[in-house]
């Protein structure tokens, strides 16, 4: 036998069909023997049945407008696609930059003859990039054969990009980057560029995806997407410095700096919006700054 | 997912908007009473219905069939809505005078509108049911939506806001125990429906 409680726990879901058939039966004895309780189902049988017609036909227009709007999403994506960075080629270029550091490591240390190994290893392209940044230079020159690079290396220092504007008007095989600032950060140690330092936790942000170059691309219309709402106007890398800290095969990490708890909460809304499966947890700050740590990954286990 | 909705889905990854609005014929009706349940006013529902929608279209290549595509399509409305309520919930928390979105105006008016001769009683339960609803907080108003009406099973509902089944079953049973309290309280109308109700044997 179950008390009016259980009863009443469970009035729903027999109303609803979703009892299992065992509870169900006991419920029944139940209900025919207490008034208050069949009373109580007489009640929310009508509150649902009421419930079940309240839905509402679309507003007239509602097509109409939502066809404008789909015609206008395709065109800004397709623009967006013209004017947005070359995902894979930065994937490269990143990890470019990653064996430039290391070179540069080996050079401030003095280890020539490492470095020399470590160069003929290296493709033709990365080299190109190397000696530049050598040189502090801050046009680019990058071939794109040296694609199967960025899985390779997974323990070299992290590399920081900022203020980047990649373009697309530029032949496939050159890549011009006119802000050098942020990325030689660890050459030119500026790697204060103004942000205020906040003390705390950061947001790690882990999201599988089966196409990681794409998730890249999404993560960073949406900070673009920021940046245009922002009131003083600014391109959102000047307000959000994203930070290649390491890639490794299929997956890739990204750290975002923000600097206001509006564009944390709103760039992580959008994401969950277009991830709603992202797992999102609060992990001690591991710079100076707190960040939104985005870990891309198409494998479960990562 | 069925072959033909692949297809549909796959042709609006590549940006062809007809075979979207073709795979979204029979969802957005759906899609535009949750933003209305949630959002409590049709401008607000029309707009975030439609936010939802585009975002569905712009971000289809994520959709990995892993749920239903309405399944998945719900959760982006439902996360759209809560998101609204959010940032309206904060501005409001700034204006002292304006009067709150969970006050008892709305059932107010309901005691004030016009006699049966002038409006259904059916029209009558319903707008006396719908501000009752309006009354409820927002992930109690979540699952009646769902699973009242938009008609989904408790798994369902579970796998659209990522919560599991037992806890969805306890907030139903408390969002219509919530329901019938306001209800009951405020209507004698509501009584004689139920008495008008079980009379002719509804099982509904």
């Amino acid at each position: 036998m179950i008390k009016c409680e259980q009863c009443l726990e469970n009035l729903s879901a027999y109303v609803d069909g979703e009892l299992p058939e065992e509870e169900k039966k006991k419920l029944d004895i139940h209900l025919k023997e207490c008034s208050a309780c069949s009373k109580e189902l007489e009640l929310v049988k009508a509150i649902v049945s009421v419930c079940k017609d309240l839905t509402e036909e679309l507003p007239e227009n509602f097509e109409t407008s939502l066809h404008k709007r789909l015609e206008k999403a395709k065109e800004d994506i397709q623009v967006r696609k013209r004017k947005a960075f070359d995902f894979r080629l930065i994937t490269q270029i990143a990890a470019g930059f990653i064996i430039i550091v290391t070179l540069g490591l080996f050079i401030r240390s003095g280890m020539g003859k490492a470095t020399r190994k470590s160069s003929d290893s290296m493709p033709e392209g990365s080299l190109r990039i190397a000696e530049q940044a050598e040189n502090m230079n801050t046009t680019l020159a990058m071939s794109s054969r040296n694609g199967d690079t960025a899985g390779s290396v997974t323990t070299s220092p992290s590399v920081t990009i900022a203020g980047t504007q990649v373009m697309d008007d530029q032949s496939e095989e050159t890549v011009v980057v006119p802000e050098s600032e942020g990325i030689f950060a660890l050459f030119s140690e500026k790697a204060d560029i103004g942000f205020q330092k906040i003390e705390g936790h950061d947001t790690q942000v882990k999201i599988e995806t089966e196409d990681v170059p794409e998730a890249i691309k999404t993560i960073m219309i949406i900070e673009e997407k920021l940046g245009e709402n922002n009131d003083e106007n600014k391109n959102s890398l000047q307000n959000l410095m994203v930070e290649y800290g390491g890639t490794r095969e299929g997956s890739i990490e990204m750290e975002l700096y923000y600097h206001n708890d509006e564009t944390w909460h709103m760039f992580l809304n959008e994401l969950k919006i277009i991830f709603p499966d992202m797992e999102v947890k609060s992990v001690p700050a591991a710079g100076k700054r707190e960040q939104i740590r985005i870990i891309l990954s198409n494998n479960p286990e990562y | 997912m069925d072959e033909r909705e692949k297809i549909l889905v796959e042709k609006s990854a590549a940006g062809d908007i007809n075979a979207f609005e073709t795979l979204i014929q029979s969802h957005q009706k759906k899609v535009y009473n949750i933003a209305l349940r949630m959002t409590k006013n049709p401008e607000d529902a029309q707009e975030l219905s439609q936010d939802a929608l585009v975002r569905a279209f712009t971000a289809i290549k994520k959709f990995r069939g892993a749920s239903s595509f309405a399944t998945w399509l719900y959760r982006i409305t439902m996360n759209v809505c809560t998101d609204f309520l959010r940032k309206r919930n904060k501005a409001v928390v700034f204006s002292i005078e304006q009067p709150g979105y969970e006050n008892e105006q709305a059932i107010q008016i309901a005691d004030n509108d016009p006699g049966p001769d002038e409006v259904s009683e059916k029209n009558q339960l319903k707008k006396l049911v719908r501000d009752a609803m309006d009354q409820l907080p927002p992930e109690h108003r979540q699952v009646l939506i769902l699973r009242d009406l938009l008609d989904l099973t408790y798994r369902d509902i579970a796998n659209t806001l990522n919560v599991n089944e037992g806890t969805i079953k306890s907030r139903i049973n408390r969002a219509r125990e919530s329901l019938r309290k306001v209800i009951v309280s405020r209507s004698e109308l509501f009584q004689d429906y139920v008495v008008k109700l079980n009379r002719k044997g509804g099982d509904s």
